[in-house]
């Protein structure tokens, strides 16, 4: 009997091994001018293989682009002008990240590019969002209305 | 005295948990319902997969893989071909850290992949996965409720056979009666559905807490805890620096076929391409006990392309028992490699269960407006039960038409798509709302999914210029079962609102 408990345990456990995996970048500053870029899932595994990118913020511009080696980590300079770091893991697998300054701070007059948060999709579905929930709020109390004073003449 | 003081008990604990979570596994269930037809929906939705690749018209791998591979840069190991199928027509040469190249088989050309559509938004609702980890830990704890009422159901008809005494209201109405009689018919494929959607429910929310424990606190994921004794994994060779000439994927192909008949082989795994180290390995899974060898569990076999020789070899049986116990349960939950005898009496059990829960919960509305139909509390509740339940069927029907009407290139269009689904399934509260009838609106919510799901052949064939006859003629047939089905769906609901008009307890007003 405990045997069987113990297998319907291990069982239910293992069903979540597969489940989606999540990507983590660290960045760490060497202090020398270059940073330390690592990217692992979840799980522990490391994501060697991953896309390493490193954006533009002002133009959005790729300034740097390559693959994480075998071991998952990788040493890059650091950029002067204000970037993002993105680890690109594929299909549901994406990080990014804002990127470290370097030992002087980031070269004068490459200010960082207005934020477009909140994207525009969202920005318009939650406005009708809210409309109809007032809708519905206003139909539905004129509505319970007419069905209560049905009720009271009947 | 006993009997009845348990049918007292089992009918309380069956009528407030199916309250509780009656909802959200209809929500679950129905979007599982769907997603059993992914993969056809997937090609119905996507005009890129609009082709049409019989076996004899398939071009060889070595025209198509080695050019793909040369052309762009790849990690060293993992990369994987996914041969084409009945459920992706396409040939996708990828890595798990790469969207794939998608090829046509038959002409070699590259494909543009669309995105994700309405397909990929049922899994994620169907997962909970919209509303993040919250959403799928709400999930898994709805169907271990709705494993609880069929059991608990189930318990109370073998109680009270044919018994007459409902559950809801004073007058058994035939919503009841279906309720009662869709449950004890289907009752194994409902066990089966509810089991296993309470196990990965649950367990997907709940295995990193049980790894956590198992550790002491050292680890919060399944797979450092287990991982390594379930699914061991074999010394990968180190690539070598040396280069070579790789033997031909198609002749492999053909001597893996031959020497492992039982694997239906679907995907080849390729590791240091173009080194002296580098190998294929070749995965399936079983032809003669699919059920042991779903997703997890796949037969492998592993060649050199150098030489072309076998360097491994991995069976049904060489493997853990909880790999194959666990395969076991996706098997009768995916259903991904299952044949048509294994899916159509899933599919109906699923649609029967779906109905069961509509009917319990349109019954209990009944009840509640026989007893209170003024209170705003029944107001509330009753529509609220009637858009979340009805009201899905329209907004499916919305969200794969906007599929169709959206622009192609609309930027963030998942998105939009997932708006015009929810702001659709919000505004069949409104409607709902604004009826002083609820089941008039639930007759009039019905009625327009009907109208919406038979014209979604139409816009599906304005938009790709591909009607169902054409999609017959060109041999499309995944693209015109789909556009039937829609038609046969959209003239069901429209033949059940006509029946309600004359067959349904109505309100006072």
């Amino acid at each position: 009997m405990k045997n069987l408990l113990l297998a319907i345990l291990i069982c239910l456990a293992c069903s979540g091994l597969a489940q989606a995996h999540s990507l983590h970048l660290e960045v760490s500053d060497n202090g020398d001018g270059t940073m330390l870029i690592r990217g692992a899932f979840s799980t522990g595994e490391t994501a060697a293989g991953a896309m390493v990118r490193l954006v533009a913020r002002s133009s959005g511009t790729v300034l740097t682009e390559l693959r994480l080696p075998t071991l998952g980590e990788i040493e890059l300079p650091i950029p002067a002008e204000p970037y993002d770091i993105v680890l690109d893991g594929g299909p549901g697998h994406g990080v990014r990240k804002a990127g470290i300054a370097p030992p002087g701070g980031f070269s004068p007059g490459t200010a960082p590019h207005a934020s477009s948060f909140p994207p525009q999709p969202q920005y318009v579905l939650w406005t009708l969002a809210l409309v109809l929930f007032s809708l519905t709020a206003v139909v539905g109390w004129r509505t319970q209305r007419r069905i209560a004073r049905a009720a009271d003449c009947i | 005295m006993r009997t009845s003081q348990s049918i007292h008990v089992l009918t309380q604990s069956h009528r407030k948990i199916g309250l509780t979570v009656a909802v959200l596994f209809h929500v679950a269930l129905y979007f599982g319902v769907l997603s059993m037809f992914t993969p056809q929906l997937a090609q119905w939705e996507k005009q890129s997969r609009h082709f049409t690749a019989s076996s004899d018209a398939i071009l060889p791998l070595d025209s198509l893989v080695p050019q793909r591979l040369d052309e762009g840069t790849w990690p060293e190991t993992g990369i994987t071909i996914t041969l084409p199928g009945s459920r992706e027509p396409a040939l996708a040469i990828g890595h798990k850290l790469m969207a794939p190249i998608l090829v046509n088989p038959a002409t070699g050309q590259t494909i543009t992949d669309e995105g994700p559509g309405p397909s990929a938004l049922f899994v994620e609702l169907h997962l909970g996965r919209v509303l993040g980890r919250p959403g799928v830990i709400v999930m898994g704890l709805a169907c271990a409720g709705a494993l609880f009422l069929v059991v608990n159901g189930w318990w109370l008809c073998l109680l009270k056979p044919g018994s007459r005494v409902p559950l809801f209201c004073a007058h058994s109405t035939s919503w009841e009666r279906g309720h009662r009689h869709l449950a004890q018919w289907l009752f194994p494929v409902m066990l089966i559905l509810a089991l296993t959607s309470a196990f990965f429910g649950l367990m997907f929310s709940a295995g990193g807490g049980l790894a956590w424990v198992a550790s002491r606190g050292e680890a919060a994921q399944v797979q450092p805890v287990l991982g390594a004794a379930v699914f061991p994994r074999q010394a990968q060779a180190q690539a070598t620096g040396q280069s070579a000439a790789m033997v031909s994927l198609d002749n492999l192909l053909a001597d893996a076929g031959q020497a492992f008949p039982d694997m239906n082989i679907q995907k080849i795994t390729l590791d240091h391409w173009g080194d002296r180290a580098a190998t294929a390995t070749f995965s399936g899974p079983s032809r003669t006990r699919p059920w042991l060898t779903e997703r997890i569990n796949r037969i492998l076999a592993t060649y050199s392309l150098v030489d072309g020789s076998l360097l491994r070899h991995k069976s049904v049986d060489d493997t853990h028992i909880v790999a194959r116990s666990l395969s076991a349960f996706y098997f009768l939950h995916f259903m991904t490699d299952a044949g048509l005898a294994v899916r159509l009496p899933m599919f109906a059990g699923g649609l029967g269960l779906c109905m069961a829960v509509s009917l319990c919960l349109l019954s209990w509305s009944a009840k509640r407006i026989r007893h209170a139909p003024s209170t705003v509390s029944t107001f509330v509740q009753t529509r609220l039960l009637a858009a979340s339940v009805v009201g899905v069927l329209p907004a499916t029907a919305a969200v794969l038409a906007a599929q169709w009407l959206l622009p192609t290139d609309l930027p963030d269009r998942p998105t939009w798509l997932a708006g015009v689904l929810y702001l659709t399934w919000f505004s069949s509260l409104t409607w709902c709302v604004a009826r002083t009838n609820v089941f008039h609106a639930v007759r009039d919510l019905l009625a327009f999914a009907g109208v919406a799901f038979c014209l979604l052949p139409v816009t599906h064939g304005l938009g790709v210029n591909i009607f169902f006859w054409t999609a017959l003629n060109q041999g499309l047939t995944s693209i015109a079962t789909v556009d039937m089905a829609l038609l046969l769906t959209g003239l069901a609901l429209c033949l059940t609102a006509w029946r309600m008009t004359t067959n349904f307890p109505g309100e006072r007003t």
